[in-house]
């Protein structure tokens, strides 16, 4: 590999300057004091955990969003993009990690999207053909028909058109989200060799990756962030893998995941909970057999859309098997009414159309599923209903000024284990949840975490469907995953990483022969 | 399977005083925050009573409190229903109808010989059957519940119509007229039966609010239709339950008014449509559901009878009394009762 460091001089000339960036979402603190230099011509890395800023923060530098405050400096004068034309016309460029691409358009059309102007004028159709191409070379795939649906590309196609839209305009400063994570090791190593070039063009690459020997063989400086904060810019030979995995990670999350381990240990031997026999979402899919034991955490994975969503409601009896059974010990799930009499408990998607009353109380909140149990005579006292609160609130963490207090009145986070606290308090065997922890802060999701490893460590069965794979990760005995309405894998706790679950996403899994889907 | 039993809310230990570990400052102030809540509506109800004294010559003394204690009474009974509904997210159009019914009934079947307890049993059983017909049409039908108790109350008050010809003969006992009587007693108790029926009502309604599951779920189903049926609310019996108690207290409230006037009048609900709606909201239950409770109607109650008060007394007629009393509730709700605005809300 020929590469030639572009001679960047640390000394006053910056291309990027951030400094004490902050942004809240609500409650959340996503971004808390964020500083980053970036020089021209470098290849820049910026790594940390899910939820720690960097999509933020590169949504801030693009235009998307902006911040609450600090000051970005661009070319050494201060700036602020207020919508991504504004950054895109200052030379930004930006690929966004979920690669905006129209299927029923074509690869060419997709390139020069956006590139318009109000009204196409179809006389530059030649030379725009022309600067299609060359981009496409400059990855390395000048061999890509660009009169073809983009619908048709491969996945690792389809997002280096992503890549190349953004390289049409004149850019300074190419900002990768997580974009390589689709590619195959040609495609990535095609990508490099180009990232490397415009580095000896004098031009700037920022991009942001969980695969640490991308990091450490291709950047020149890294810069990790942790819970919104910038711990440190490291250059390249500083930046050993274990060094960054060391800063990224903190003591907090090092204990959830012990506390897990030691639920799992426990958790090998349970009774069957709920059985899935022949179960398919559609007629023609491979039917699913599959048994959730008392103690198993057991997730559910899936891009937007895939049936991940019908799997859950099906376990949940809130929707009726299309093909096979689901069945708990006293037999198949039919309805909610089945559901509750084998004691499972649903936790819907979105917490505040489906999840709390805003204008009841805590213990409202709390007690309105178990109520019933609660009850003698269709009476139950207020004080009763207010223990079982306090009670159920403490085991799950919540955080309250008092159970008398409004629901509204709790952060996001708290209303979401409170939330977890109604299911509880219905005395359940399984819980059935649908991404308990989106839009959860981190404070609360550590507590969260360590409440679902407890319950399963106490033999509770749990089916947690999550659209963070490191969640899945951490929390998961197996995953469920989905692909186009069908079970694409059921991957163990051995096999199980985010690129195992990426690419089941994808439908790229590739089963190890020997894998007992039952193990 | 009951090893794998969860003991999530029978064996964690408490405190010893059972109590949370919070700031008494915090709980106490959240506290006084909800009563002031509450004690808006009684405040004005008080102040209303004095400028009533003040400004009608003559009005202070004890028959005229007794007569506004009775009118309040009596809307307050039919106000019960109106407020179930409305914290459900409904309302009851057809409380006047069965009112009417009520009435009519009453006087027809005691003066047809019928035993009065007798009489009164059919008629609260059909008033129930009209409730749960309201309230099954309402949530099981999915159809808005304004039309649903609306075309009710035009089908009962049509067949009371076709069925009398607007002509009732009939009579009702004595001690059903001495109940509705400013001079009438309850027992030892110096009120009249009406008054006391409405005090035991209203305990009972706090009480179904607040100590009971229907209580709670009615607030939950209000509240949040989409999650209380997720959390497991069961919204038909809900709504069915509310819509029969609004039915039923409609029902009584009608047979009490026949000892208020003597004859039977299908129209002697005609009024209460807008003051049973009028006293829910003055007294700070919001319409969008889930907040408010029937301690609030109450004061809700004295603040509509004494402004009707106040019009007689000033010597309107009774258009200038409806036009009055109109603008007044407007004013009133819109000085304090109004609905949070969407952008507080979301």
């Amino acid at each position: 590999m020929n590469t030639t460091i572009a001679p960047h001089s640390l000394s006053n000339a910056a291309l990027l300057e951030v400094r004490d960036l902050r942004r809240s979402f609500g409650e959340t603190r996503a971004l808390d004091s964020c500083t980053l230099m970036l020089q021209p011509g470098e290849i820049h890395a910026l790594v940390g955990e899910n939820g720690s800023g960097k999509s933020t923060l590169i949504k801030i530098l693009s235009g998307i969003i902006c911040s609450d405050s600090g000051d970005v400096a661009w070319k050494g004068a201060s700036a602020r993009f207020a919508k991504p034309r504004d950054a895109q016309r200052a030379g930004i460029a930006t690929v966004f990690q979920e690669t905006l691409v129209l299927p029923d358009l074509s690869v060419h059309d997709n390139i020069v999207l956006g590139l318009d102007d109000v009204v196409r004028r179809r006389s530059g159709q030649l030379r725009e053909a022309q600067l299609v191409r060359e981009a496409l070379a400059v990855l390395g795939v000048a061999t890509l028909d660009i009169e073809q649906d983009a619908g048709s590309l491969s996945l690792a196609n389809r997002q280096l058109v992503g890549i190349a839209r953004s390289l049409l305009r004149p850019w300074r400063l190419l900002i990768l989200d997580e974009s390589t994570s689709a590619l195959d090791v040609d495609d990535r190593d095609r990508l490099f060799a180009a990232l490397r070039r415009f580095r000896s063009d004098g031009r700037t690459v920022l991009f942001v990756s969980h695969r640490m020997d991308e990091v450490t063989s291709l950047a020149d400086r890294t810069t990790v962030l942790r819970s919104g904060r910038t711990v440190g810019t490291f250059a390249g030979d500083e930046a050993t893998t274990e060094r960054l995995l060391e800063v990224m990670s903190s003591r907090e999350g090092a204990r959830a995941a012990e506390g897990h381990a030691a639920a799992h240990s426990r958790a090998a031997n349970g009774p069957t909970v709920l059985t899935w026999s022949e179960f398919a979402l559609k007629t023609g899919r491979a039917p699913l057999s599959l048994e959730l034991r008392a103690g198993e955490i057991l997730g559910v994975a899936g891009l937007e859309g895939h049936g991940q969503v019908a799997f859950l409601e099906c376990a949940a009896g809130r929707r009726a098997s299309p093909c096979g059974t689901v069945a708990a010990e006293r037999g198949a799930i039919h309805s909610p009414r089945d559901a509750a009499r084998a004691r499972i408990a649903f936790l819907p998607r979105d917490r505040k159309t489906e999840g709390i009353f805003a204008p009841l109380t805590v213990t409202d909140n709390i007690t309105v599923s178990g109520l019933r149990r609660l009850a003698r005579w269709g009476l139950v006292s207020r004080q009763q209903r207010r223990r079982v609160a306090v009670e159920v609130g403490r085991n799950t963490k919540v955080k309250m000024a008092s159970p008398d207090s409004p629901i509204s009145s709790l952060s996001g986070g708290n209303q979401q284990k409170a939330l977890l606290g109604r299911l509880i308090a219905t005395d359940p065997q399984a819980l059935v949840l649908n991404d308990p922890l989106r839009g959860v802060d981190l404070g609360a999701k550590r507590d969260c975490y360590e409440v679902l490893a407890d319950l399963a460590g106490k033999g509770m069965a749990i089916l947690l469907l999550s659209t963070e794979l490191a969640e899945l990760c951490q929390l998961c005995d197996r995953v469920v995953v989905f692909h186009n309405q069908g079970v694409e894998a059921v991957i163990g706790r051995a096999e199980l990483s985010e690129q195992a679950l990426i690419a089941a996403m994808f439908g790229k899994y590739h089963k190890a022969p020997d894998v007992d889907v039952n193990a | 399977m009951e090893t794998s039993r969860i003991e999530s809310t029978g064996g964690v230990c408490l405190n010893p005083n059972g109590a949370t570990e919070v700031g008494d400052d915090v709980k106490g102030r959240k506290a006084i925050g909800r009563w002031i809540g509450v004690a808006i509506p009684f405040l004005i109800a008080v102040a209303l009573f004095f400028v009533i004294n003040v400004i009608i010559p003559g009005y202070a003394n004890l028959n005229s409190f007794l007569s506004l204690l009775l009118l309040a009474s009596l809307l307050g009974l039919a106000s019960v229903g109106q407020t179930l509904t409305i914290i459900i997210g409904g309302f009851d159009m057809s409380i006047p109808a069965v009112m009417g019914l009520a009435n009519v009934l009453v006087s027809l079947l005691y003066g047809a010989g019928v035993p009065i307890w007798v009489a009164v049993g059919l008629i609260i059983m059909l008033s129930m059957a009209i409730g749960l017909m309201n309230g099954f049409a309402s949530r099981y039908l999915q159809l808005n519940p304004l039309v649903v108790t609306l075309a009710m109350g035009s089908i009962v008050l049509g067949t009371v119509w076709a069925g009398t010809h607007g002509e009732v003969s009939g009579s009702v006992p004595d001690w059903l007229v001495a109940s509705v009587s400013v001079i009438g007693s309850t027992g030892p108790i110096p009120l009249p039966g009406v008054v006391v029926v409405w005090a035991v009502v209203s305990v009972l309604a706090l009480l179904l609010e607040n100590y009971t599951v229907l209580g709670r779920w009615i607030f939950a189903a209000g509240a949040n239709p989409r999650a209380a049926e997720i959390a497991g609310v069961p919204m038909l019996f809900v709504w069915m339950s509310v819509y029969a108690i609004s039915a039923v207290m409609a029902a009584i409230t009608g047979i009490l008014l026949a000892g208020f006037s003597g004859a039977a009048d299908p129209t002697v609900g005609a009024s209460y449509l807008f003051m049973t709606v009028a006293a829910v909201v003055v007294g700070g239950t919001a319409l969008t559901g889930g907040q408010g409770g029937y301690a609030r109607t109450i004061a809700g109650c004295f603040v509509v009878t004494e402004l009707s008060i106040l019009l007689v007394g000033v010597g309107l007629d009774q258009p200038g009394q409806q036009i009055c009393l109109g603008i007044l509730i407007v004013v009133l709700v819109a000085l304090y009762g109004r609905d949070r605005p969407l952008s507080m809300r979301l």
